[in-house]
């Protein structure tokens, strides 16, 4: 280092011991080694159970279903995979939770059949007079079932359907086009999910 | 027998060819003095013999036995035939010389053969996915495709001077549009399907049923088809639920079996579909709408993609009288919505 920058060097102003220390976060080294060390999966520890010779563990990493494996309850009477997949060892739960089975989507409810074919002429005899004011939920509502079921006894006069499309279309008409091609992308990803899409 | 039977039934359609053999090294003699041109082939029937012309030659075409050595035919499968099986009828107006018959025949024999396999291999099948699926072993764009592999080029034009180991069809006019009339022309994919159809007619009738069976099965069902691609369910739910109703299953209820990131930009919902304590399917998806109803197409893949672990094909009873047949498992059919 000639003199003139060590002179230099002298007066610029000195860095901050602050800056010089080299800190290490939560968010980076705990991150990134120690929350990643998780226990093994229970079916690869040795317990008490286990073979005491050499045996493989069968624990194959998680992954979509493939539906060319038939599931047992639609096999026939008489397949032999019925009895084998019954004397096949099952895998070894993960939690004590997952032992039962996992909660539903939705409530389940029992199909109560309760509507007569009267009810049924009834709920013609309502949509056909007041469209308008008796429609599908409506109904639903009035006679305890369902908006599908009221779609199943009848069906709107085609006057009614013309003039509700209509409305659509003109509701549809505001819409910009980022919300037109988002709602046409959803409508795109929903005809996809009947096996369409090839997932 | 079936062999001296079916050879009988080729031999008067070979009939021109066996003739120009004879007179072949006549015909050599004079095509090294004069060249033989195709513009005088309409004389009396000797001199249309000696002035057969290249592309109705198959002896003098290179292609043909390399074709034949490239698709390890029999020795008993004549040139003849395979020359035949490249002549589309829009290049001949004579059916004796062109592939129509055997491409008819072809055709049946390659139609018989995919849908007895899918029909045993999956007896659940919808008839749409089971039409689908034969679509797509033997029909026109897959064979087209095969041909392709089979390393067969196409002539430009049906001329008289092409080789006889191209492909000889009449094209569509530039501009035509798929629906318009053909006009007694044809497209290359329908003139090279009717090939591969008349090559594995060619191979049933010299080398036999099992010969072509077993051309079938190295050559078509070899090819892998994802069976489980060609579904489209528009009510899935529904459909599993009538499903279950029908076969006396309890009714399907969604389970979820795990999520991720509810209340974030990409949630995943991993949702089973059961039926009591028995897991139909599982299906996974960015809502639980989705996740359900992916789950109910998985469960409904799984019912008609049933395969029996023993499959027996009804035309193995043809091949010898005294084999044992056991019937396919025949399913009560698909769901109705």
């Amino acid at each position: 280092m000639n003199s003139f920058t060590y002179a230099l060097r002298q007066s610029l102003p000195r860095a901050s011991n602050l800056q010089k220390t080299f800190l290490r976060h939560e968010s980076s080294s705990r991150r990134h080694t120690k929350a990643l060390r998780l226990h093994p999966h229970p079916s690869m520890k040795i317990t008490p159970n286990s073979p005491q010779t050499d045996h493989i563990v069968y624990n194959p990493p998680s992954s979509a279903s493939n539906p060319l494996v038939t599931p047992t309850l639609f096999l026939p009477k008489d397949d032999a995979r019925r009895e084998l997949l019954a004397a096949a060892p099952k895998p070894a739960p993960e939690t004590a939770e997952s032992q039962g089975l996992p909660p539903p989507v939705r409530p389940p409810y029992e199909k109560t059949y309760h509507l007569t074919p009267t009810d049924m002429k009834e709920i013609r005899r309502l949509r056909n007079t007041d469209p308008a004011r008796w429609n599908r939920t409506e109904l639903a509502k009035k006679f305890n079932c369902s908006s599908l079921f009221i779609g199943m006894v009848c069906q709107a006069s085609e006057q009614r359907i013309a003039e509700m499309a209509a409305r659509v279309e003109k509701v549809k008409s505001r819409w910009g086009s980022k919300r037109a091609a988002a709602r046409q992308d959803r409508q795109r990803r929903r005809a996809g999910w009947g096996g369409a899409d090839g997932l | 027998m079936k062999r001296i039977r079916s050879l009988a039934v080729v031999a008067p359609l070979l009939r021109p060819v066996a003739i120009h053999n004879a007179s072949r090294t006549q015909l050599l003699r004079s095509a090294s003095t004069t060249a033989a041109s195709p513009s005088t082939t309409d004389s009396n029937s000797s001199t249309l013999l000696e002035q057969l012309p290249p592309s109705r030659d198959p002896l003098a075409s290179a292609k043909l036995p390399a074709l034949h050595a490239r698709l390890n035919l029999h020795p008993n499968y004549p040139l003849q035939t395979l020359a035949r099986a490249l002549v589309d009828p829009s290049a001949e107006k004579d059916p004796r010389f062109t592939n129509e018959h055997l491409a008819h025949l072809g055709n049946t024999l390659t139609s018989y053969f995919a849908s007895e396999y899918l029909m045993v291999t999956y007896p659940r099948l919808p008839t749409t996915v089971l039409f689908a699926a034969i679509g797509a072993y033997v029909g026109n764009k897959a064979f087209a495709a095969l041909g392709r592999e089979w390393g067969v080029e196409a002539a430009f034009e049906p001329t008289a001077d092409v080789d006889a180991g191209l492909l000889q069809f009449k094209r569509m006019p530039p501009g035509w549009k798929e629906g318009e009339p053909a006009r007694g022309r044809t497209t290359l994919e329908q003139a090279m399907a009717n090939l591969v159809r008349s090559v594995f007619a060619g191979v049933y009738l010299h080398e036999g049923l099992p010969a072509a069976k077993q051309f079938f099965r190295q050559h078509v069902v070899s090819r892998k088809l994802s069976v489980d691609k060609l579904f489209n369910f528009e009510q899935p739910t529904r459909e599993l639920s009538r499903l279950c109703a029908r076969e006396g299953f309890e009714p399907p209820v969604a389970r979820l079996m795990a999520e991720t990131g509810r209340h974030s930009r990409h949630p995943v919902f991993v949702v089973g579909v059961y039926s009591g304590a028995e897991l139909m399917g599982e299906g996974h998806g960015a809502s639980l709408s989705e996740a359900r109803t992916r789950a109910a197409v998985v469960a409904l893949k799984g019912w008609y993609l049933y395969s029996p672990l023993e499959k027996d094909l009804p035309s193995k009873t043809a091949m010898s009288k005294d084999s044992k047949f056991k019937p396919a498992y025949i399913d009560p059919g698909e769901v109705i919505v």
